[in-house]
């Protein structure tokens, strides 16, 4: 049976390193907090091989006496918290003691010091854990940590270690934050001799942030302020024309530090909805001050994270004020999407209807799907039909609700719309009031066109034929993508009732017709009689993706041309992209783009893929860099072609509202039964919506 | 101001100039142009604020000297579409009226002081002097070379302009093709103390060249630190240049002259006409026609995915060298190839597929082209 036995210290501390000390990186936040925390100006980095053999640490801070030293190595031994009831009011960067001795305990470490009142400083010296004797040390006032061989006890953290690119770049981005959250620090940081950063007290935040992200971001930065209180937000948040493909530049300050965040990067990247396109991020430098006993800072090992009391009042102050700020901008002119908490704007749009709808329904309207325009969808639907402009409008807004809700909200009601006006809306009918529904009248006026309203919703082929069946059960293939496409808007007066002719058998999961049965409807929709139901076709998406597929085919197979420049293109990156970019240099090659050092934080690129040569080469650098940046990888040469190749298959394709003949349409069918995916377009629309049979005929109360 | 002139070379001028005359702007002025009457001549002003233009037209009868704003589209149409020879302009801050034969028009005015005056020209002691012929063969051979997309090196929009000795030198690059050309000139004045480039943008070029039209005509240029000025007979062009650092040509060129293995003279017409057809069959995807030049004749072939394929050959019986393949743009070659004009010949100086192909043309013309790989 095993004993139990109390470790050595040498074992603990370096169980303590595992959980603080991971990388040079860890070891510079630490010495770099300690030095914040002693109130220093100006602090001086120096690394060499990435930190892997040497970080050294200088600054001018309060320094430590002589006598205390030796005890600064001891665990749990710090300047920085007297009693517990402190841990809940911590107004310093660290405060658990822990930091050198877990860096002691791993690497060989110097440390020198002398305070500024004191004649003479003094030094000690710690080993894997063990300490020299205190030795007087004539230095400039302030501390000097120097922490060479890290990890050269614990072989298996060194093996860890990624190449010195990497490490660097951690380091650079562990400075950066602190250059970030400390815009009164002059911060100089040095890697092989060779200056990397060197940011001035001078350096104001903006300054500081061109400095390390390009003046194209600082130039279109805005300033944020939630206002003085308790709780404040500053920071600057960017114009979303500058916006990425990955998270990278969303930093979050609380009370000075560092932070990451779930619940707040989702509150900054809400404020920016609709004005993002899906898959890029804002960029923006949040600082939060929030009283020292409202937030929790002791619940992550090297405090990466933080626990608020109030949570939902900081994502609210986040949301609220940056939002607020970029309506200010007038960014996009339609942008007055009625989202979330913001209850008033809702009632310019359903004004004329008070009462018309249940609460439920208010709920479900303020919740619009990201992909949702809802002022697109008011404007076209009132140019359409104008008496209906306002309820036209707020159906629109209705169709746009987020796919559970929409699909789940009419099916319930169905029952109790029984004899009234079968055709109608069944979700028109909350409250029943003829004269302010025209749709809901059935035969008076025509009915108001659900144009704008998704096509789970509503789908109307002809004025004449009167046929609009709602709320067909979404089919297993289309469920995913519940992206409203609107229906065209130009009047039907000439289109004729779809006839529907008999098909072949089914083959799932869409049943095809025979070819040439299928009725183009608004010169963009296909309408082909399927055996168990009705299946409608955007034809623009259709082609694209077949279009798009080809394309793929044909650049997959063939070589890559390379344009080489004449004169190699210079581009600036903060020093981990740059670092990250060179080591993936190799695998660029591979993708046309040739880039070599040139210094600093600049690499040249030299050449770059002929086909993308629509784009400037430094904006195709820039996408794959992202991707690198997110997928530790460079991407495949598809991934990096499919963006252009859909643009090219878009460009070539039919357009709705292109006439096509019987024989286009049956060929167009007929590529539909090659195509890999035939589902969705290249941008993730879907091609086809299939109405089922079933549901028709629970429409018409069949069944 | 009240003037009567002819309807011809009122619309040439007015043709002229309407190239400076600002197409979005929020001062709405800047759309229109300005006419100053006196004496016998009649100067028409465009300008908007990054180049402008100020033109003259002599043996004008000008009935009231004064100067007026026009506006410039409405004016053009109709001096095109009028018959007749005479036209006469009463024009003052409230409005304009045009009286051409039996037709009278009528448009609203702006108050002439508001639209901001161009400098006159002003050598400072400093300037240069080329013939209107030879520089606008120069103009030809480089400003298409100039960088039309939107680069993130801005200074690669404009067209390098440098005098120094006896010469004026154009230098016009978009980083994948580099077009370098001499000409014949006269410097006056003392040599520049700093040494700055002056970068002229590509829109000012076009505007130079459409007023050059006597080849014996000299021209007068000036060059400051952040603009230019170009004096010809009738008409005086002010500028802004581009800024920025223009990139080292001389080494990249000389380092390609170094490398140079083959020298083959080509025959210019020729030559562009089997890049063209060889050209046909490149599409979207694959811009790229390859080279193989052999004792004797040099093939070129494409292949688009979807167009098909060529080859092309063109005999070189003065070609005796190494077999070399190189790829290039057709379009890179072309639009170099159409600038030569009536040149017969051309020599061709490369290396491998790999490094710059330079073409030189008599001593003053140099076009650098960066082949395709992969």
């Amino acid at each position: 049976m095993p004993r139990i036995h109390q470790l050595p210290p040498s074992v603990v501390t370096k169980i303590a390193a595992g959980e603080v000390i991971e990388r040079p990186a860890s070891v510079v936040k630490e010495l770099l907090e300690n030095s914040v925390d002693a109130g220093a100006t100006r602090i001086d980095v120096d690394l060499d091989q990435g930190g892997t053999e040497l970080i050294r640490v200088v600054d001018d801070g309060c320094g430590i006496s002589a006598d205390d030293l030796a005890l600064a190595f001891a665990q749990h031994a710090t300047s920085k918290l007297h009693t517990a009831d402190d841990l809940f009011n911590i107004g310093t960067m660290g405060f658990r003691g822990e930091a050198l001795a877990s860096i002691a305990g791993v690497a060989k470490v110097a440390l020198q010091s002398r305070p500024p009142d004191q004649p003479v400083g003094a030094e000690v010296r710690g080993d894997g854990g063990d300490l020299s004797p205190v030795r007087p040390w004539n230095g400039s006032p302030g501390t000097r940590v120097e922490v060479r061989h890290l990890f050269y006890n614990v072989p298996v953290r060194k093996k860890f270690l990624k190449s010195v690119a990497t490490e660097l770049g951690h380091v650079c981005e562990t400075v950066t934050k602190m250059a970030l959250a400390n815009p009164q620090l002059h911060i100089v940081l040095r890697h092989n001799g060779k200056l990397v950063y060197e940011v001035p007290a001078s350096a104001g935040l903006t300054d500081r942030i061109a400095l390390f992200f390009t003046g194209g971001v600082r130039d279109a930065l805005y300033e944020i302020d939630s206002g003085p209180g308790p709780l404040r937000l500053t920071g600057y948040i960017a114009d979303p024309k500058i916006d990425r493909g990955n998270a990278r530049l969303q930093y979050l300050f609380v009370n000075g530090r560092w932070v990451r965040d779930r619940s707040l990067a989702h509150a900054l990247q809400e404020s920016y909805r609709g004005l993002l396109m899906t898959g890029r991020y804002a960029i923006g430098f949040l600082f939060l001050t929030v009283p020292p006993d409202k937030v929790d800072v002791n619940v992550h090992p090297t405090k990466a994270e933080v626990r608020f009391q109030e949570n939902s009042l900081v994502y609210s102050l986040v949301r609220a004020t940056v939002k607020g700020r970029l309506m200010k901008e007038n960014l996009v002119p339609q942008m007055k999407v009625p989202e979330g908490e913001e209850v008033q704007s809702q009632g310019t749009s359903s004004v004329d209807v008070p009462g018309l709808f249940s609460p439920r329904r208010d709920l479900a309207e303020q919740t619009v799907a990201p992909w949702e325009m809802p002022a697109d969808a008011f404007g076209r639907a009132g140019g359409m039909n104008p008496p209906n402009e306002q309820s036209a409008g707020s159906l629109g807004r209705a169709g746009g609700v987020s796919p559970p809700s929409e699909l789940s909200h009419p099916v319930p009601r169905l029952p109790e719309l029984g004899g009234l006006t079968p055709p109608a809306r069944p979700d028109a009918l909350g409250g029943f009031t003829p004269f302010s529904r025209p749709d809901a009248l059935g035969g008076l006026t025509p009915p108001a066109r659900p144009d704008v309203l998704s096509p789970f919703t509503s789908f109307q082929p002809s004025i004449q034929e009167r046929l609009p069946f709602a709320t067909p059960k979404p089919t297993p293939g289309a469920e995913p993508e519940a992206s409203p496409v609107p229906l065209p808007v130009q009047s039907e007066a000439d289109t004729t009732p779809p006839p529907h002719h008999p098909t072949t058998p089914p083959v799932q999961p869409f049943p095809l017709p025979s070819p040439g049965t299928a009725l183009q409807v608004h010169d963009s929709y296909l309408v082909l009689e399927t055996k168990d139901g009705m299946l409608v076709i955007d034809q623009h998406a259709l082609h694209e993706r077949i279009l798009f597929e080809q394309l793929r085919r044909r650049i997959r197979d063939g070589k890559l041309e390379v344009q080489r420049l004449l004169i190699p293109e210079p581009v600036d990156l903060p020093a981990e992209q740059a670092a990250l970019v060179l080591e993936a240099a190799d695998a660029l090659r591979e993708l046309g783009l040739e880039v070599s050092d040139f210094g600093g934080n600049t690499v040249l690129l030299s050449s770059y893929p002929t086909l993308l040569g629509r784009k400037p080469p430094h904006e195709i650098f820039q996408g794959v860099v992202d991707y690198l940046l997110t997928k530790e990888r460079p991407p495949t040469r598809d991934a990096m072609l499919h963006d252009l190749t859909a643009t090219m298959a878009c460009k070539a394709a039919v357009k709705a509202g292109d006439r096509l003949t019987p024989e286009e349409i049956a060929y167009l069918l007929h590529l539909r039964q090659m195509a890999e995916d035939s589902h969705h377009c290249p941008h993730g629309r879907p091609t086809s919506l299939l109405f089922s049979r079933h549901e028709l005929d629970k429409q018409f109360r069949r069944i | 101001m009240k003037v009567t002139c002819q309807r011809d070379g009122l619309l040439t001028a007015c043709q002229l100039v309407s190239a400076a005359v600002a197409a979005r702007t929020t001062k709405p002025i800047l759309s229109n142009i300005k006419a100053i009457a006196e004496g016998d001549g009649l100067s028409l002003v465009a300008y908007d604020t990054e180049v402008g233009i100020r033109y003259e037209l002599r043996g004008i009868l000008v009935g009231r000297p004064g100067s007026a704003i026009l506006p410039i589209t409405q004016l053009t149409q109709i001096l095109r579409e009028s018959a007749d020879s005479d036209i006469s302009l009463d024009a003052d801050d409230n409005g304009t009226k045009v009286k051409a034969g039996t037709s009278r028009y009528e448009m609203p005015g702006y108050p002439a002081d508001e639209f901001p005056d161009i400098p006159a020209f002003d050598d400072g002691g400093r300037y240069h002097e080329v013939t209107a012929g030879v520089l606008r063969s120069m103009i030809r051979r480089t400003a298409f070379a100039a960088d039309k997309k939107d680069s993130t090196r801005f200074a690669l929009s404009g067209v390098l302009w440098e005098a120094e000795g006896k010469t004026a030198r154009l230098v016009a690059t978009d980083s994948k093709r580099l077009a370098v050309c001499e000409g014949p000139a006269t410097l006056y004045g003392p040599p520049e103390a700093t040494k700055g480039s002056h970068l002229v943008p590509a829109k000012t070029m076009t505007l130079l060249e459409r007023n050059l039209t006597d080849d014996g005509e000299l021209v007068r240029v000036g060059l400051r630190p952040n603009e230019a000025m170009f004096q010809t007979e009738r008409a005086m062009i002010y500028t802004r240049l581009v800024e920025g650092r223009y990139p080292p040509y001389r080494d990249i060129i000389g380092q390609t002259r170094k490398q140079a293995t083959v020298k083959v003279p080509v025959p210019v017409d020729a030559f562009l006409s089997r890049v063209r057809q060889a050209a046909i069959m490149t599409d979207d995807e694959s811009k790229r026609v390859d080279m193989t030049f052999e004792p004797g004749k040099v093939v070129m072939q494409a292949r688009g995915a979807e167009t098909g394929s060529s080859e092309v050959e063109l005999p070189l019986p003065e070609y005796d060298g190494p077999e070399v393949k190189i790829a290039f743009d057709p379009q890179y070659l072309i639009e170099f190839l159409r600038a030569l004009e009536s040149e017969p010949t051309v020599s061709l100086e490369m290396s491998d597929g790999g490094k710059p192909a330079l073409f030189r043309c008599g001593d003053g013309y140099m076009y650098l082209v960066m082949p395709l790989a992969g």
